[in-house]
């Protein structure tokens, strides 16, 4: 987003009025972009009880195809990946983790990759706005804009965003894009959950696969424990999960609270236009205005007193 | 009373000879499920019959005769060959499990459903409770299937277009882990026969399958998995063989032993080396049936030449004084084929490669004996 200086000062003459007004509460004009909601938006729902995991990890395959990223550190059939928690990095938009599960035989397979948050706090703490949310759902990021302070990275509480450290001249944050700009945008399914042949994923409309996962919850309450990941964390999430076991013994964070990441930050930074931009305008404006009415008031004494001077003089006379 | 048995027969022949009904080869009333099984609804019509979602697991109880023994799937020519699937194997491994509605979780009265009538072909389908027939396949296959590799993994079910089949009509599927863990493998088996002579034989089942190296299919061919792997022994789904048929399997190998070697007064013991007038001790009494006597049913009298597996044995490797025969310094460094002409350790020492004819085995001896 381009702001000319015209366009700025109007926001600011806006804004000013609008404090003059005192009757708005000071979230309304948030420089934090408030997200209404596209109630069309999609999600995915992936249900983690159906992953297989080993020797298959399609979804990290069609994800490095989809974005042309370079293969596979590990290829499918080397078991030895799932001896550590993977994290997504700048190469792998999307990883599997192994988590034991009841026997030893069923461990519980978790793909991850960025969660797409409705109100997403990367973008809230993006200085230059680099960080979208589509009204398809999915949070996208800009390269163009980014001044590389990674402060997204620092933001997200799940961890998603990467950094090309290894890039010298024009590194740029990656992460998970749900396939925006080549399948999203044209309401395909992202690479990934087209690509899962045991459709551990399904992608649909947001507010239908809470339903699903609703139903699936109640009519196999032996197979998921009765929470959908993502539904309200933070704020809710495009992509939400199913689990067997209690989500924290699966590698999720359950501290996060429901409370929409940007909103915690929103009141205070919605007041730093107001004291960076209106309030040095607004208190120069009264210092020059009381100044120049005191130079004026001082002109005026001096014609004055000289009046009365000359009054005198003549009176002298 | 005439006249209700005719509006009962034609009522009757009304409803089977709707379309839809025979079709379907509906009969509820043959069911002997409640009503509540597949209908949700007090009073179901056929227009509305308010059937029951999934999964409806217990309407239809199937049999394992009904199913096919081959399933050929074909719903990607355009990129595969079919997919060849060995149902009555696989009816027969679930049979130990929940049985048909392990796969078949909704049925109807009357038949098995296939997945497709349930799972749509095409995944864009906008029904988001269910997989789409992809997904239901693989769901089914790959939950045990799961070490398929990666360049060719699609190929080991999927025949390439164009590609013959393999030998094999379905090969073998390469699987991890089993659901399937009750094996429990009898120590032994005793069984009592009408025989003449003793009537007790008795069958040392672990000695066969664990020191004998027989497989479990040579004796136990035609048999459903779940006569072994039950998680709880189905005495039940044993096949009784005829005598002639349970004396083939003993024959394979014990066709040369007289009835009286088997059929006893009282229980048998069980197999010892001792018996054969040789006595295994330590190392050898460790090693496998197969390992000295060759193959499973072709057991043969093993060579007494050490060196048959001991190949790499010579008068330094070798402890002489293990034989019960320790030889003097002089005789320390020579070598084996020296005394023992052509390593025919069978027969007696020959003396003349060295000495002149007064010196002989075993009047004159190369050592002294350490044992009696």
């Amino acid at each position: 987003m381009n702001i000319n200086r015209r366009d700025f000062l109007k926001l600011a003459g806006v804004a000013a009025v609008r404090v003059a007004a005192g009757s708005i509460p000071s979230d309304s004009f948030a420089s934090v972009e408030e997200f209404s909601g596209n109630p069309d938006r999609r999600g995915v729902l992936v249900d983690t009880t159906q992953c297989i995991g080993l020797n298959c990890r399609r979804c990290e395959l069609a994800c490095a195809k989809e974005h042309n990223l370079p293969p596979l550190e590990k290829p499918p059939e080397d078991a030895s990946v799932f001896n550590e928690r993977r994290r997504t990095h700048p190469n792998q938009f999307t990883v599997v983790n192994r988590f034991p599960g009841e026997t030893e035989d069923t461990p519980i397979y978790v793909k991850r990759q960025c969660m797409h948050c409705d109100e997403p706090a990367c973008a809230s703490a993006c200085l230059v706005k680099a960080f979208t949310k589509t009204d398809q759902g999915a949070v996208v990021y800009d390269a163009s804009v980014c001044i590389g302070c990674r402060y997204c990275m620092v933001a997200c509480p799940f961890d998603v965003p990467t950094y090309e450290y290894g890039s010298a001249l024009h590194p740029r944050v990656r992460k998970c894009t749900f396939c925006f700009e080549s399948r999203l945008k044209e309401g395909r399914p992202p690479a990934c959950v087209e690509a899962c042949p045991r459709e551990v994923m399904t992608f649909g409309r947001r507010e239908d696969l809470i339903k699903v996962a609703r139903q699936k919850i109640a009519r196999h309450p032996d197979m998921y424990v009765d929470h959908i990941y993502g539904e309200h964390e933070v704020g809710g999430t495009s992509w939400m999960y199913l689990s067997k076991k209690p989500f924290e013994e699966v590698g999720f964070r359950t501290d996060l609270g429901t409370t929409p990441y940007p909103s915690l930050t929103r009141n205070y930074l919605s007041a730093a236009p107001l004291v960076m931009a209106i309030w040095p305008a607004f208190f120069l404006s009264i210092y020059l205005f009381t100044k120049r009415k005191d130079e004026l008031a001082k002109q005026n004494g001096k014609h004055i007193d000289n009046h009365t001077h000359g009054d005198n003089h003549k009176e002298t006379k | 009373m005439k006249i209700t048995y005719f509006i009962a027969t034609l009522l009757a022949l009304l409803l089977y000879s709707d379309p839809a009904l025979s079709k379907a080869n509906l009969q509820p009333s043959k069911s002997t499920n409640g009503c509540g099984e597949c209908h949700v609804c007090s009073t179901p019509t056929v227009a509305d019959p308010c059937l029951r979602g999934c999964p409806r697991p217990r309407v239809s109880p199937a049999e394992l005769k009904m199913g096919p023994d081959e399933i050929s799937i074909n719903e990607i020519e355009s990129e595969y060959g079919p997919v060849n699937f060995a149902h009555r194997l696989h009816a027969e491994m679930t049979s130990m499990d929940r049985g048909c509605q392990d796969c078949h979780h909704f049925q109807e009265v009357g038949g098995i459903t296939a997945c497709k009538n349930c799972h749509p072909a095409d995944a864009a389908d906008e029904n988001l409770e269910q997989p789409s027939l992809k997904g239901a396949y693989h769901r089914q296959c790959l939950g045990c299937h799961q070490d398929w590799g990666h360049d060719t993994a699609c190929e080991i079910c999927h025949v390439k277009k164009g590609q013959e089949l393999s030998e094999s009509p379905h090969p073998q599927m390469p699987k991890s882990g089993s659901r399937f863990k009750g094996l429990v493998e009898p120590e032994k088996k005793v069984w009592t026969s009408t025989y003449g002579g003793g009537t007790v034989v008795t069958l040392f089942h672990r000695n066969h399958t664990e020191k004998y190296g027989i497989d479990c299919a040579s004796c136990h061919h035609a048999e459903g998995c779940a006569s072994c792997h039950a998680k709880e022994k189905d005495t039940s789904t044993e096949i009784r063989h005829t005598e002639e048929a349970l004396h083939g399997i003993c024959n394979q190998c014990h066709a040369e032993m007289s009835c009286d070697q088997c059929h006893l007064k009282s229980e048998a013991k069980a197999f010892t080396h001792d018996r054969t007038g040789w006595p295994l001790k330590s190392y050898h009494s460790q090693l496998s049936c197969k390992r000295c006597h060759g193959t499973p049913f072709h057991f043969t009298k093993p060579s007494n030449d050490c060196a048959t597996c001991h190949k790499s044995w010579d008068q330094n490797t070798f402890k002489h004084d293990r034989t019960g025969f320790a030889l003097n310094e002089t005789h320390q460094d020579v070598s084996c084929e020296e005394c023992h002409t052509n390593r025919n350790f069978a027969v007696a020492p020959s003396c003349t490669a060295c000495h002149d004819a007064d010196i002989s085995y075993p009047a004159s001896l190369p050592g002294a004996k350490t044992k009696k």
